[in-house]
């Protein structure tokens, strides 16, 4: 029992790096549907593992507002046309970052659903976009019921979609 | 498997993804068992089950566009099989696994939310597992090969297929079985869903196929579970044995229904799957009895076509503390039933239930807590199939010993419970069914038959063996056991 409590207390993890100053970002989610040309925000579980992620780091994360960006996302596809509207919204936030997931059902695979949440992180200066790094990865996620679709595959992708993230930054704070 | 990694290695160009499931354990049984706590997973999936690993690709040959309605298309194949590197009898030897998928599928072609599916069909034919039994009592097209629509759309999603069974249901003695498939599922709203479903095979009669179905003729079923049908039709026409019946050709069908209930986000309920079963089990083809050095092929569509099984299963996801809590509770009712048999116990004349309780508490995001017992009861409807006692007798009758008789042991119900505890790491946080987990987990059993798990005991009573027979009903083994979807 005592080993036990002692792993249930223990935490674990270098820290991560942080940004000198608090730094504004402003933070756009692209979550796509493939059998709809329907574009909409990540879901809550989503959006708030990455807040944590940039908060961790001394980043303010702001979200913008899905009525600023959706419809024009719905229209553009490419990260890049995108990544300069999210920048042409970004006044006072030195960082913008794009986030665009798109999740798609596999198969019931021993008992569970399994999807594929295709992920591209992209991160910027909002004066800058030719600096802007992307980091794209499939996140298998498995889920128990049927009835979960794609907002729950996108939610399931959060632990993994907030790790990835974290190199991002770290990638990014250290070379500032 | 060696090809479907050199397929991966190859397919490093295409747009490829690779998946698949793992579970891998050690459990020493310092009682001289074989690993499992019991014989199957009636008493829950937990620490009743093998070892199992399967690799799935699936290689994108036209990557879908989100919002795009043009054709996509990719091949899917998965192998997957039931021993791993010391871990087992067969140490992972390759012979164990085999394909268990392949198939192409396209979508955007001819009809909108339409996919269309050539190849292996079950992974695709059914509503759902329970989870705690790893069992899936809606499966259809499970041996079959062949075409299929899948057709889903927020409310509603249908499928339908057609294709062959003969190859997985008669092996070797191939002949076609002509097999078709539906299920149909509706979402009421976000908090349920119904489905109905079935399947019918047709084995046709060919005449002079000896692999299609044939009856031979005026079989007695008792000398049929004797193995006794020549010798005794070779008894009452001694030295006919040229004229001994041919077998007449006839057909085959079987068939089964499946229907599905789930509802759940109702304050701690997660959600509540019932699936129900019932089918006509598709009839052998021949039995061989050896007389005299010579060996007789007895056709017996006749003698095993009358077999039915009912099955029908539910799971309840309750989340009691958000973070903290979770129970899962399944429950599980079998039937079996028959017709042609009426005088000796076997799996098709029996039935059972059974319940199980899994409780997982959390510690920590990444440390947990599981416990999960169970009760079962197995009850044999052809008389007696089960020796209690180290001492019991073999075949009986009516409980009385005899050389003769058709009945075994001295009851005719199995009664087992299960319990299991143990230490939980899951690195990606809560949840039953969230994977990866590493397990540290004790387990112990008690049925009313004696050493009723996977054994190589002495069974027999002769006094001048150099091994005993044991009296032992309480069981127990310590695992660890890593388990990941991938």
């Amino acid at each position: 029992m005592l080993l036990l409590a002692v792993l249930a207390c223990a935490t674990t993890g270098t820290p991560s790096i942080q940004a000198p100053t608090p730094l504004p970002t402003l933070v756009a989610t692209a979550a796509g549907e493939l059998e709809t040309r329907a574009i909409t925000q990540a879901p809550e579980a989503l959006l708030s593992a990455m807040v944590e992620a940039l908060e961790s780091r001394n980043l303010q994360p702001e979200l913008l507002a899905p009525e600023v960006y959706l419809e024009a996302f719905t229209r553009q596809r490419t990260t890049g046309h995108r990544l300069r509207h999210l920048a042409g919204q970004a006044t006072g936030t030195p960082l913008v970052l794009l986030v665009e997931a798109t999740p798609r059902y596999d198969a019931q695979l021993n008992g569970l659903y399994r999807w594929v949440v295709q992920v591209s992180l992209t991160l910027a200066p909002a004066d800058d976009l030719e600096l802007a790094q992307t980091n794209s990865f499939a996140v298998p996620v498995f889920l128990s019921f049927h009835h979960e679709r794609e907002e729950e595959a996108l939610a399931a992708a959060a632990p993994v979609v907030q790790r990835r993230l974290g190199h991002l930054l770290d990638g990014y704070l250290g070379g500032l | 498997m060696l090809s479907l990694l050199l397929m991966t290695g190859l397919c490093q160009a295409a747009d490829a993804d690779v998946g698949g499931y793992v579970r891998v354990m050690t459990r020493p049984d310092f009682q001289g068992g074989d690993g499992k706590l019991g014989y199957w997973n009636l008493y829950g999936r937990l620490l009743n089950e093998s070892p199992w690993a399967s690799l799935r690709l699936n290689i994108d040959v036209l990557e879908p566009e989100p919002g795009s309605d043009a054709v996509w298309s990719r091949v899917v194949a998965q192998v997957e099989g039931n021993s791993i590197w010391a871990t087992d009898a067969g140490s992972g030897g390759l012979g164990n696994y085999r394909f268990t998928q392949f198939y192409a599928e396209a979508g955007n072609i001819g009809l909108p939310g339409v996919t269309w599916r050539i190849g292996t069909l079950w992974q695709h034919a059914q509503f759902g597992d329970l989870g705690l039994y790893d069992l899936r009592p809606t499966q259809i097209l499970f041996e079959t090969v062949g075409g299929m629509l899948d057709y889903r759309s927020d409310r509603l999603g249908v499928m339908i297929g057609v294709g062959d069974s003969g190859y997985r249901l008669r092996e070797g003695g191939y002949n076609t079985v002509f097999t078709g498939g539906a299920l149909a599922r509706l979402s009421v709203g976000t908090k349920a869903e119904l489905g109905l479903g079935g399947e019918v095979r047709y084995e046709p009669r060919v005449a002079d196929n000896r692999y299609a179905p044939h009856a031979t003729p005026d079989l007695d079923y008792e000398d049929y579970v004797r193995g006794e049908i020549v010798a005794s039709w070779l008894e009452e026409h001694p030295g006919q044995a040229i004229n001994f019946p041919d077998p007449e050709p006839t057909s085959a069908t079987s068939y089964k229904g499946v229907a599905y209930v789930g509802f759940g986000g109702l304050g701690p309920i997660v959600w509540n799957n019932l699936y129900a079963g019932f089918r006509r089990v598709h009839p052998e083809a021949t039995t061989i009895e050896s007389v005299d050095g010579v060996d007789y092929t007895l056709y017996i569509t006749d003698l095993t076509d009358q077999r039915y099984e009912l099955l029908i299963g539910d799971e309840l996801q309750l989340r009691l503390v958000p973070d903290r809590l979770d129970v899962v509770w399944a429950g599980l009712f079998g039937r079996h039933w028959d017709g042609d048999n009426e005088i000796a116990p076997s799996d098709h004349a029996r039935w059972y239930a059974s319940t199980v309780l899994r409780v997982q508490g959390y510690l920590s995001h990444t440390v947990h807590l599981l416990v999960e017992t169970s009760l079962a009861q197995e009850v044999s409807t052809n008389g007696n199939a089960y020796r209690l006692h180290a001492d019991s007798i073999f075949t009986s009758t009516d409980g009385v010993s005899d050389a003769r008789g058709l009945e075994y042991g001295d009851s005719d119900t199995r009664t087992t419970w299960q319990g299991k505890a143990g230490v939980v790491l899951n690195p990606l946080g809560p949840g039953v069914y969230v994977r990866p987990s590493l397990r540290l987990l004790y387990g112990l059993q008690y049925s009313t038959q004696n050493n009723a798990f996977g054994n190589s005991f002495v069974e027999t009573l002769d006094q001048y063996d150099e091994f005993d027979a044991v009296e032992r009903h309480w069981h127990h083994v310590v695992a660890l056991e890593a388990e990941a979807w991938f």
